[in-house]
């Protein structure tokens, strides 16, 4: 009888405890997937005289899709394709997947189009952001890629850099012929427009932080010159005409001083800053060893420069204001070309590995790194200005061109599909 | 017939048989009785005799006036009364001799009598021994049957108290049979309910797992969502494991997260239905905190 009881008191315990987890039913979720979100950028109804000269959802899918964040679902597989003033059907696009959609309609007065977009998340039906903005229909690459930005910043929280541009160095030609281009573009590659067409060799160009200036360095007279050139207007000044070489300038991140690189003496290149008010230099480096390609932190307070000091090219870091160098790299035999991420959080890097040059992401604080692309020949990177993504040179020879990498190195894309030799890109703002 | 009559009696209640037991002996006692009281009346042998003479003397006196009167007449005429004297006297001898024959034949009577008597005593004796035997028999059988009956009584007690017994042992044996077969019953039920939970459990957790896989496929974790996060997303969904609501509570996270979140319960719809009905939950709160 004892027993029975027993029995029935364990069977309601089990009952009750059954009933308990029932009620207050939680299930842990400790991970997701790493996958790009898919998203639909329906084409935007056009609304003028004129054909669209430019397909801007096309652009914007374009740029979501180059962040590797995002995978936009190709238009064969709409269901439908609404625009900015239709009454969304969320079901045709559950039925493909995809977690959120745009849609927008542009409409032209004469020579202005104004663009309306709205973007939802397709699940639980909500507007995330609608927004118009005008444009200049023959700049609607650009509102295309502002559209973008506005859309990723609502998804990811962070802004956008696809309204921004890129700057790099054309190579054509060879021997007597060739020639050097210092190139503008979009931050897609497209939209390329000359900045400074040179026979001579042209190398190291650097955005000013607001994107207004450009430094670069040119040859001439087997002399090494840096200049400052403004971007809209062209104008431009020598920086440094210093005995030797003068090379690798870099913008300090309030714009008022560019860290270079001189050799006074044969074969010692050292850091040095120039204050563009007063152009005054101080000397950083004083090894006998190699010290070139300098960034700075985005604080301004540091300096990570490439050393061979000890024996083989590494990283070093050092205070703007002058002190000990201490070493940041201890990976490997070869770490150069430092760029340092827009949070001051990583260090974008080229490492060779196995004779192969390859994109590295150094994490400052832990010391781990990560390879972000193959190789053999990936050099010159450049942080975009959102930190999303890199920017950088891949080939050699005539076959150098430019490829982007997502910081996480899910997503590898080319810029430029022409086998030109394209190299050493930097990544900017628009003013 | 006294074996009919006894089969009879047993087949009746003690009191009915010893009363008409009873009855019977009454009776033959009465029937025995009246015998007697007849028989009384010979019994007498003496004063029958002396009785007899008396009625002879009435008769005689009677003839003796009838003759006194002839006498008177005969002396008239002597010779005539002389001769009817004589024949007088011839039919007294004759009369006497007939007295004297029925004397004899009245002793001869008495004689028969008394040996009648003797035998009727002898009958009534018997009888009466007879009548004795019968009610010792009966006094006997009476006892056997009381004694019997006893027996009977105390077999049928016995009986009853076996019988008793066996029905207490039989209705403990029953008492503890069914108090067995529910504990048996209950030991299966409770297992059945044991296996049932761990089916439901094992269903369950089966179910959960499922449930996680899904939304674990469709959770596009933003870059932001990183170890520390903390979050809690309430569901409703129907048995269908369709999700009918999706709630954010408690959240660390910023509206991307919250986003990616919400999204991510909404697109695992349906969920994965249990295998066991019984293990279905229609409110389930997720907690989202990645691990690493």
């Amino acid at each position: 009888m004892r027993k029975l009881v027993l029995f029935s008191l364990a069977a309601v315990f089990a009952t009750a405890v059954a009933a308990t987890a029932r009620a207050d039913l939680v299930i842990k979720i400790t991970q997701g997937v790493n996958q790009p979100t898919p998203v639909a950028v329906v084409p935007f109804a056009w609304n003028g005289p004129q054909a669209a000269p430019v397909d801007v959802a096309s652009v914007v899918a374009s740029d979501l899709q180059r962040t590797g964040l995002f995978s936009p679902l190709p238009k064969g597989k709409m269901l439908a394709q609404p625009n900015a003033d239709s009454k969304i059907n969320f079901a045709n696009w559950k039925a493909v997947s995809v977690n959120n959609l745009v849609v927008g309609s542009i409409d032209v007065t004469g020579d202005t189009a104004q663009i309306r977009f709205r973007l939802f998340n397709v699940y639980t039906g909500q507007q995330l952001v609608g927004y118009s903005l005008p444009a200049k229909v023959n700049d609607l690459r650009f509102a295309a890629h502002q559209v973008a930005d506005m859309i990723y910043q609502k998804l990811t929280g962070r802004p956008g850099a696809f309204a921004t541009r890129i700057a790099y160095i054309r190579h054509d030609g060879t021997g007597k012929n060739s020639r050097w281009n210092l190139m503008i573009a979009d931050s897609d590659g497209a939209n390329t427009q000359p900045l400074v067409k040179s026979s001579t060799l042209l190398m190291s160009p650097d955005f000013s932080p607001t994107g207004r200036r450009i430094a670069y360095v040119q040859f001439g007279n087997n002399q090494s010159r840096i200049y400052i050139q403004n971007v809209a207007t062209g104008q431009r000044k020598v920086a440094l005409k210093h005995q030797g070489v003068n090379g690798a300038p870099a913008f300090s991140p309030d714009g008022k001083t560019l860290a270079v690189v001189l050799s006074t003496r044969p074969g010692d290149p050292d850091i040095y800053l120039l204050d563009l008010a007063t152009g005054q230099l101080q000397q950083l480096t004083h090894s006998p060893a190699i010290d070139t390609e300098p960034a700075w932190t985005p604080d301004g307070k540091n300096i990570i420069f490439t050393s061979d000091r000890g024996g083989s090219p590494q990283l070093y870091e050092m205070p703007a204001s002058g002190g000990k160098a201490q070493r940041i790299t201890w990976n490997g035999s070869y770490n150069a070309r430092a760029a340092v991420s827009p949070n001051g959080k990583d260090v974008a890097l080229v490492h060779r590995e196995n004779g192969a040059l390859k994109i590295a992401l150094l994490n400052l604080a832990t010391g781990n790194m990560t390879m972000l692309t193959n190789g053999p020949t990936d050099v010159s990177p450049s942080f975009a200005p959102n930190g999303a993504m890199i920017l950088y040179s891949t080939g050699s020879g005539h076959q150098r061109r430019l490829a982007t990498v997502s910081v996480d190195g899910q997503v590898h894309e080319e810029l430029t599909g022409a086998a030109v030799a394209l190299s050493q890109p930097v990544w900017g703002n628009i003013p | 017939m006294i074996g009919a009559m006894w089969k009879w009696i047993r087949s009746q209640p003690l009191s009915l048989g010893l009363s008409v037991l009873l009855h019977v002996v009454i009776g033959a006692l009465l029937i025995l009785g009246t015998s007697l009281h007849g028989a009384n009346i010979h019994d007498m042998p003496g004063r029958g005799n002396e009785h007899q003479p008396i009625q002879a003397v009435v008769v005689n006196a009677s003839d003796y006036k009838a003759a006194e009167d002839s006498l008177k007449k005969a002396q008239q005429a002597k010779e005539a009364h002389a001769s009817r004297l004589k024949a007088e006297a011839e039919q007294a001898e004759k009369s006497r001799r007939k007295a004297e024959q029925e004397l004899a034949q009245l002793k001869k009577q008495r004689q028969s009598t008394a040996s009648d008597v003797a035998s009727q005593q002898k009958k009534l004796h018997d009888q009466s021994q007879q009548l004795q035997n019968l009610k010792a028999q009966a006094d006997k059988m009476a006892k056997e049957r009381k004694a019997y009956q006893d027996k009977i009584a105390k077999l049928k007690a016995q009986a009853e108290k076996a019988q008793k017994a066996q029905a207490e042992e039989k209705a403990r044996l029953e008492k503890a049979k069914k108090a067995a077969e529910a504990a048996r019953k209950a030991q299966v039920q409770a297992q059945a309910q044991a296996e049932q939970e761990a089916a439901i459990k094992k269903a369950r957790g089966n179910w959960v797992a499922a449930i996680s896989r899904k939304v674990i496929a469709n959770w596009i974790r933003p870059p932001s969502a990183q170890p520390g996060l903390d979050c809690y997303v309430k569901i409703t969904q129907l048995p269908s494991g369709q999700v009918v609501s999706a709630k954010m509570e408690q959240c660390n996270g910023n509206s991307v997260v919250k986003q990616s979140i919400i999204t991510a319960v909404l697109k695992a719809s349906p969920l994965p239905t249990p295998e066991d009905p019984q293990a279905f939950s229609r409110q389930i709160t997720f907690e989202f905190t990645p691990d690493q």
